[in-house]
């Protein structure tokens, strides 16, 4: 059975994003923010640090399955990931690495406009991140904001958020904030731009990102050496990921549901 | 480098803290003939090594920037180059940031917004020091720490290094006209008008002369092509005609005094792209008596009133690489009197930027001794009074000039080129306040 309908696959190839779900019930979600609640307390311990001050500094964490239970578990969520290959368009897909980006009550920064296969060792872009919101996010508390169609737009180099900014001048209005409730995924292309405000709202603004890859894309150690991920490649430029760090997913769509995908997006 | 990048802003960050360090010691400490510039000497004992490469951790630059003397000098020197005093707790509060950031990386994989933390101390400590710096000493003063282990001459230096000792410009030597053409089309290459004279009354003079490029004043160098007797060759370990480089040095006859720094600075000012007008003037019987210098440079030099005179070359000490800053206000019968204010904030950048390659540097009054000179060094005798004088250079006291295996260090040849730079800089705004 498709995860993906007709109209929001037309809708992910024209905007270069989707807002999909609910794909987790409440309780999982609820379960997910305890455990993000219980994980910082203990990376705040971990380098003997008062919580509020840990979380007033630290707001997005990568590789969280390999340190918790429970986002490891949601890692190997066999929908997310169904739902990452079908617009992709591939059998199976490889996860490139998860982060949880949190945004706390009247905190965070801007993250400037950027498209993230740029700051990737990935040579090729095949990729769609699962950007999974564990609170009801508003343009108010910080949800994100795309350009519509950039992803069809050539490869750019990455973008230095300490030096540079996109800049779209008059296009800029285009861009609108895509609220997602809790438990929802706004599903991105590699290559869609965006950016996401401060949180300026009481509550927080909590998502798990999961980048799903085409399991065949391959490592291009001449692309963003330094990606924190690019120390843990252990195979030569032109090789797919090793196993062991950016494992692969599920038992992968059948050549005849990927066939009709295809033909679909056609 | 004066900027902080998103993709390695905690290295950049470090650097920086370093070089705000360094800079502001140098900027603040008064210097007198015979003291020595070495920021580091100021931390606590089991910090000085790493503090001397700019290799102390954030942490322990955090510790380094709470201390009230540090933080003294910070805001003196800062006030050397009009800027404010830094906001100390507005500091602490942004190191305490970043270190937190810092940890969380290391620790698990946690960070801020892509070097937010770092950028924003970088922006109270590094940003608008480095600016004002940048504006009276140009950016090599902000670059990079360069290890002198790691710090080596330009492909271009040794080329010329290579090329100039391949001449046999020795006293019984056959290719000195052959020395003064390849000069001559060198110093043709970089823009120089070039005026090749006295060869009727022995070895010719080289006389350069090169416009402003975008910078006031004017720097007069000296230099010399020839070079003494090779000696018994068979006691050299490496041979004396032909250019070796082994254990971070380089031997020929002639590598020292003069040609290796002829080769740095020729090379060196293919990459300058600004400098004030400069003249060289580059004799050719320094070894045997300066017979044609004897009697051209009085008149040559007479004319001339640049911003400084740069000597032949200058030294570090050989056993820790220490530069030695000689520079004087000359008197008549080639007296030394103490630098004027001008140039003690010259000596003062430069100390700085020796810093920046992990070396201390130490004030002279005096010039370079030439008393060994046969008929005594007629650059320094036609000096008029009044002359800023400077001997800077790729020298060390084990260069062995003049005996068997001569040699000098290879990491000085970037540091070299870098307080040209420095120099040039500083030139042309002492020339515009003065005008």
């Amino acid at each position: 059975m498709p995860e993906v309908t007709p109209q929001q696959h037309a809708l992910f190839e024209e905007q270069g994003h989707v807002v999909i779900g609910p794909i987790l019930p409440p309780a999982d979600v609820a379960r997910l923010r305890q455990a993000f609640e219980a994980q910082a307390a203990a990376w705040a311990a971990e380098i003997d640090t008062p919580l509020d001050d840990y979380l007033a500094v630290v707001s997005q964490w990568t590789n969280v399955w390999e340190h918790n239970p429970v986002f490891r578990e949601q890692l190997y969520h066999q929908r997310a990931a169904a739902i990452a290959a079908e617009l992709i368009g591939c059998q199976r897909v490889r996860v490139f690495h998860d982060h949880l980006i949190v945004k706390p009550p009247h905190g965070g920064s801007t993250v400037p406009w950027h498209r993230d296969l740029p700051n990737w060792p990935v040579a090729e872009p095949r990729a769609v991140s699962c950007w999974l919101a564990l609170d009801d996010v508003t343009a108010e508390s910080g949800a994100m904001r795309f350009m519509p169609g950039g992803h069809r737009e050539p490869v750019t180099r990455s973008i230095d958020f300490l030096n540079e900014a996109k800049v779209w001048g008059e296009r800029e209005r285009d861009a609108v904030p895509v609220a997602v409730p809790a438990g929802s995924a706004v599903f991105h292309h590699c290559l869609s731009w965006h950016t996401s405000p401060p949180n300026s709202t009481a509550g927080w603004r909590r998502a798990y990102i999961t980048i799903y890859l085409d399991a065949t894309c391959t490592y291009d150690p001449t692309r963003a050496a330094w990606h924190p991920m690019a120390g843990r490649v252990s195979v030569p430029a032109g090789a797919t990921f090793n196993e062991d760090v950016f494992p692969t997913l599920g038992p992968g769509l059948s050549a005849a549901h990927l066939a009709t995908l295809r033909g679909g997006a056609a | 480098m004066n900027r902080i990048q998103m993709y390695a802003s905690s290295t950049h960050l470090k650097q920086g803290l370093h070089r705000a360090l360094a800079v502001t010691h140098a900027l603040s400490t008064p210097i007198e003939a015979g003291g020595t510039l070495a920021w580091w000497t100021g931390l606590e004992p089991e910090e000085q090594e790493a503090g001397r490469l700019h290799r102390l951790s954030l942490e322990s630059l955090a510790a380094v920037y709470r201390r009230p003397a540090v933080r003294g000098m910070i805001d003196a020197g800062r006030a050397a180059v009009a800027l404010p005093a830094l906001d100390h707790a507005a500091v602490a509060a942004a190191f305490r940031a970043a270190v937190i950031s810092g940890r969380a990386h290391r620790a698990h994989m946690g960070r801020d917004i892509y070097g937010s933390s770092n950028k924003g101390l970088w922006d109270l400590v590094c940003a608008d020091l480095g600016r004002a710096v940048a504006e009276r000493f140009g950016t090599s003063l902000g670059d990079e720490a360069v290890p002198t282990a790691d710090s080596a001459p330009a492909d271009a230096a040794l080329t010329a290094l290579r090329a100039l000792t391949a001449f046999d410009t020795s006293p019984a030597g056959s290719d000195h006209d052959a020395c003064v053409a390849w000069l001559s089309a060198r110093l043709d290459d970089l823009g120089f008008a070039v005026e090749v004279t006295g060869a009727d009354r022995g070895r010719p003079l080289i006389v350069a002369r090169r416009e402003a490029r975008g910078l006031a004043g004017h720097v007069v160098l000296y230099g010399h092509y020839d070079v003494t007797p090779f000696g018994r060759e068979q006691k050299w370990v490496h041979p004396p005609r032909k250019l070796t480089e082994a254990n971070g040095r380089l031997f020929a006859r002639g590598v020292a005094d003069n040609k290796g720094p002829l080769a740095c600075r020729l090379a060196g000012l293919a990459t300058l792209e600004r400098t004030p007008a400069l003249t060289w003037l580059i004799q050719g019987e320094e070894e045997t008596g300066s017979a044609v210098a004897h009697a051209l440079l009085p008149a040559v030099m007479e004319d001339l009133r640049p911003t400084l005179w740069l000597d032949e070359t200058g030294y570090h000490d050989h056993e820790d690489g220490t530069l030695r800053l000689l520079a004087r206000t000359v008197r008549p019968g080639d007296a030394s009197e103490p630098p004027d204010g001008a140039m003690l904030q010259l000596l003062k950048a430069l100390g700085g930027l020796a810093s920046r390659w992990g070396v201390a540097a130490r004030h002279e009054c005096r010039g370079l001794n030439k008393s060994v000179v046969a008929g005594g060094c007629p650059f320094n005798r036609s000096l008029p009074a009044g002359a800023r004088y400077l001997a800077l250079g790729v020298n060390d006291s084990g260069a062995r000039i003049h005996g068997l295996n001569e040699s000098l260090p290879a990491w000085t040849f970037p540091l070299h080129v870098a307080e040209l730079d420095v120099i040039f800089r500083w030139t042309g705004a002492i020339a515009e306040r003065a005008s």
